[in-house]
């Protein structure tokens, strides 16, 4: 169309709505200089003029009707209809103010929730992952199925044969995060810190916004102190300084170059959800201590070849892998397997969260549908009954009649809100068990009042043994002596924080071939650490500041005394992983502390003095502090930071957390489910329990005159309640039924969420269905005793 | 004669503008002349005419203005937009295909 005719129909609109009388006055002129020329005609043939009159209005038909029609066509139509709608909705919902609100709120808070969790949802599982054509990004993990269940991390070794595989464009690999010190200007502070293949930039599409990524050179000497920081360290630690590439800067006390820094918001998804601020080349240059059927402990992403079908390439690497089995597997692993599977980076990016938001995704969407049947099913019931019993009375029968059907329509909606509130209260129920047995689980330490952190000692300026064993006496020294401190220890992994150190333990003298050598946790520990974290001695006693220098003390944990000598006594008893020139002898034991979380079974442990040395063992430079304290850990932090100044003011701590939020946050995820889906189930409870109530005190306005008959002839009032509450139970039963059997067919789907608890828990199922039928039979009360109370003479008086 | 004819729909359209093609005119002006053009066979009803005035005005075929009369009053003239004269053509040509067709099957003849 073209501008004027726009502009033409704009002023039409214009005048419409500002100049309305006007615009009405000439719809008027123009239909009565019609028929004042009818008139004129009709005269002009010898009409008298009243008749004249008459006919010129017959041949123009209904005035106002033509009127109404002109109107419609009029451009301001549409605005005058939407007016009229809002009018309208305005004099009717006004009416029930405080009624209308409530269902709105309850609305927006069903629509909010579900906007609030599909946002995670659609942001967590379905967002591609940030990475140029993220589709052939793939994590390759590989097991010896005669060892492991599960596929793991992947042997740097076996990594090195797969780069030739041409099912790849490309494969990178990448370390476990460490924790390093950067000392510039300023604070010394800790960083995250991740090695990785210098491939790993160009295969995820990731340019820098400074400088360069890394190359392949900076993985062959003289390259490995080139680094990359990430754009948050960029800002915070050196002030976004545009001259930052080529700089100089000291990392774990020996100096790095900056040659780029990452974009913002840039994430290796491979490093899991820790934020890595320094990124430096990893090289597949030969370490003594690998070995083929060891050491999984590297993270490997391939971007498949284009056009290569994941099976293809999954078939492609197997046959590598049977090669590396044959070549390199000798003496007792001659026999074992290697397998190796390609999972898509996205899977397993989100492997971890996507069955817990899941069930969010679905509690929410449960509780909107519970809401809605409310507002477009039930709530039109109430408002009739609230608004006009009598007049439902007056006409009789006929609205009886009239609304059987609608009757059972309804029914059938409370039967439905129940079944979806009863499964939902039923999940909710099932994690609310899981969660208590979760915190009835045996910990084996005393998480009240113990304040932990990190720390490591750069390798250049600790490169003796003396040194650091010095550094890690003095500090605990120092801690114990400080006021409020009950005991101090250090560890190389705390309870709840995952496993570290897994290798095997062998009774001394025996040799069984590889798969039915016993696997168990190591830990390495100071003096002090296992009272610190209140760790009871079962038997023997504990590791002390005098086992150093070829000491073989262990302490070992109850399922590693179960696993290695059964019931016997294991004091004295002696062990060794894989060097049985030194064994270890077992000198006190100690209850199982979890190590992944609350819901695994704790691995067996045994724990070992961390400045240990001999046959070329060394004392560790990382370690995590726990520290006692006598009451509340307030002052913990600070007694922590000026100990560790006190003997080296470069070194920063990390982690800072009491003991009490690492178990706290082991279980964070979970009590977020459980408040979410048991929030929804509750209130889509009392949601349903209005729906019953309508649809009853409905059922019972339109039966008043036949309830006061039965009672005018005789029934008792007892009988009288028990046939109305029949009527309202008739749909809770079937509803609570149907939720009841979904619950359990969802059963399967919840499995990997619950703890302890089976999907089909009879007392978890028997208190949902009580607490449920108490609250149907609570709405349903009200109706039914007023009922009951029906005088005969105020209903006859209605009719 | 014969009963007037009642309108095939849509074809008052086509009507008014035609008529607003010759000149431009009021809408007791248009309801005088269909009836005289098509001698009385086209019967509109008088009150019809001014809705299908106001929905070409306000779908923007024709143009309105206030000017007097040939008896001195002041009168609502309509007129023809381009865009009405376009849709006048297609709305001829429409109606040139209808006809065609109609009138080759009723005057079919027995075999």
């Amino acid at each position: 169309m073209r501008v004027e005719q726009w502009l033409y129909r704009m002023r039409l609109l214009l005048k419409a709505l500002f100049r309305r009388r006007d615009v009405e006055q000439e719809l008027d002129d123009e239909i009565q200089y019609h028929l004042e020329q009818q008139v004129r005609l009709n005269v002009a043939a010898g009409m008298p003029e009243d008749d004249a009159r008459r006919a010129a209005r017959r041949a123009f038909g209904n005035v106002e009707a033509r009127k109404e029609y002109c109107r419609d066509h009029w451009v301001v139509a549409t605005i005058d209809r939407l007016g009229r709608d809002l009018r309208h909705a305005q004099r009717t919902l006004g009416r029930e103010l405080s009624f209308t609100i409530g269902v709105l709120l309850l609305l927006a808070l069903g629509i909010g929730a579900n906007v609030a969790v599909f946002s995670i949802v659609d942001g967590v599982l379905l967002e591609p992952l940030p990475y140029d054509e993220p589709d052939r990004l793939m994590i390759v993990r590989e097991k010896i199925p005669q060892l492991d269940q599960n596929f793991r991390s992947v042997n740097a070794l076996h990594f090195g044969e797969w780069t030739a595989c041409g099912c790849f464009e490309e494969i990178a690999l990448s370390e476990y995060v460490q924790q390093a010190n950067l000392a510039d200007e300023g604070d010394p502070a800790r960083v995250p810190y991740l090695r990785v293949t210098p491939n790993t930039f160009s295969l995820l599409g990731v340019s820098p916004q400074l400088g360069r990524t890394l190359i392949p050179d900076d993985a062959e000497p003289g390259g490995e102190t080139n680094i990359l920081i990430s754009d948050r360290l960029w800002s915070s630690q050196f002030g976004s300084d545009p001259g930052i590439v080529g700089r100089t800067i000291s990392f774990d006390a020996q100096p790095v170059t900056v040659v780029g820094v990452l974009p913002p918001g840039f994430h290796h998804h491979a490093a899991g959800t820790a934020t890595i601020d320094i990124y430096g080349p990893w090289s597949l240059e030969r370490q003594s201590w690998w070995t083929w059927t060891n050491n999984y402990s590297y993270t490997a992403l391939a971007r498949l070849a284009d056009g290569v079908s994941p099976q293809a390439a999954t078939d492609e690497l197997n046959a590598i892998q049977a090669g590396i089995a044959r070549e390199n597997f000798a003496g007792d692993t001659a026999a074992l397997n290697l397998e190796a599977v390609l999972i898509p980076f996205h899977d397993w990016v989100t492997a971890q969260s996507r069955a817990g938001l899941y069930l969010l995704l679905a509690a929410v969407a449960a509780a909107v549908t519970v809401a809605a049947m409310l507002v477009f099913g039930l709530i039109p019931a109430l408002k009739l009954m609230r608004t006009d019993p009598e007049r439902a009375l007056e006409t009789g029968g006929r609205s009886a009649i009239d609304s059987a059907g609608r009757m059972r329509g309804r029914q059938a909606l409370v039967s439905a809100e129940l079944a979806l509130s009863v499964t939902l209260m039923i999940v909710a129920g099932l994690l609310v068990a899981s969660f208590m047995r979760l915190n009835a689980v045996e910990r084996g330490f005393d998480s009240t009042n113990v304040v932990t952190a990190e720390v490591s000692l750069p390798f250049v300026r600790y490169q003796d043994n003396d040194s650091r064993r010095r550094f890690w006496d003095g500090l605990r020294a120092e801690l114990i002596a400080a006021p409020g401190v009950v005991e101090a220890g250090f560890t190389s992994v705390l309870p709840l924080r995952g496993n570290f150190f897994g290798s095997t333990a062998i009774r001394e003298g025996e040799q069984p071939p590889a798969e039915e050598q016993p696997r168990v946790q190591y830990r390495f520990i100071s003096e002090g650490y296992l009272s610190a974290i209140g760790v009871p001695l079962l038997r023997g006693r504990y590791l002390t500041a005098n086992d150093y220098e070829n000491s073989g003390a262990a302490v070992i944990s109850e399922r590693t005394a179960r696993l290695l000598w059964g019931d016997e006594n294991p004091l004295g008893r002696r062990f060794h992983w894989n060097q049985p020139e030194l064994p270890f002898e077992v000198v006190g034991v100690v209850p199982d502390v979890p190590s992944v979380n609350l819901e695994t079974e704790p691995n067996p442990i045994v724990y070992r003095p961390m400045t240990a040395t001999g046959s070329g063992y060394q004392v560790t430079t990382l370690a995590s502090i726990a520290l006692r304290m006598a009451g509340q850990p307030s002052t913990g932090p600070s007694i922590l930071r000026r100990a560790v100044a006190s003997l080296d003011k470069d070194l920063a701590l990390s982690r800072l957390q009491t003991l009490e939020q690492i178990e706290s946050a082991s279980v964070g995820e979970r009590r977020f489910q459980l408040y979410l889906v048991g929030g929804f189930g509750i209130s889509s409870l009392l949601i349903a329990a209005l729906g019953i109530y309508s649809v009853l005190a409905y059922a019972v306005s339109v039966r008043h005159h036949e309830l006061a008959m039965r009672m005018a002839l005789g029934a008792r009032r007892g009988r009288v309640l028990a046939l109305v509450l029949r009527q309202g139970m008739r749909p809770v039963l079937v509803g609570i039924g149907l939720g009841v059997v979904g619950a359990i067919a969802l059963g399967r789907l919840l499995s990997s969420l619950l703890f302890g608890v089976a999907p089909t828990d009879a007392t978890t199922i028997a208190t949902v269905v009580a607490v449920t039928l108490t609250t149907a039979l609570l709405a349903s009360v009200l109706p039914a005793r007023r009922a009951a109370g029906t005088s005969v003479l105020r209903a006859l008086r209605y009719e | 004669m014969s009963k007037p004819t009642t309108l095939v729909q849509g074809t008052l359209d086509l009507l008014v503008l035609k008529m607003l093609d010759l000149q431009p005119m009021n809408g007791w002006m248009i309801s005088q002349r269909l009836k005289r053009l098509s001698n009385e066979v086209l019967q509109v009803s008088d009150g019809s005419l001014y809705p299908t005035l106001h929905k070409l005005e306000n779908g923007g075929w024709i143009t309105a203005e206030w000017q007097l009369s040939e008896n001195n009053r002041r009168a609502k003239f309509y007129s023809l937009t381009r865009l009405g004269t376009k849709a006048l053509k297609q709305e001829t040509e429409d109606w040139n295909r209808l006809s065609t067709a109609i009138a080759r099957i009723v005057e079919l003849t027995r075999a």
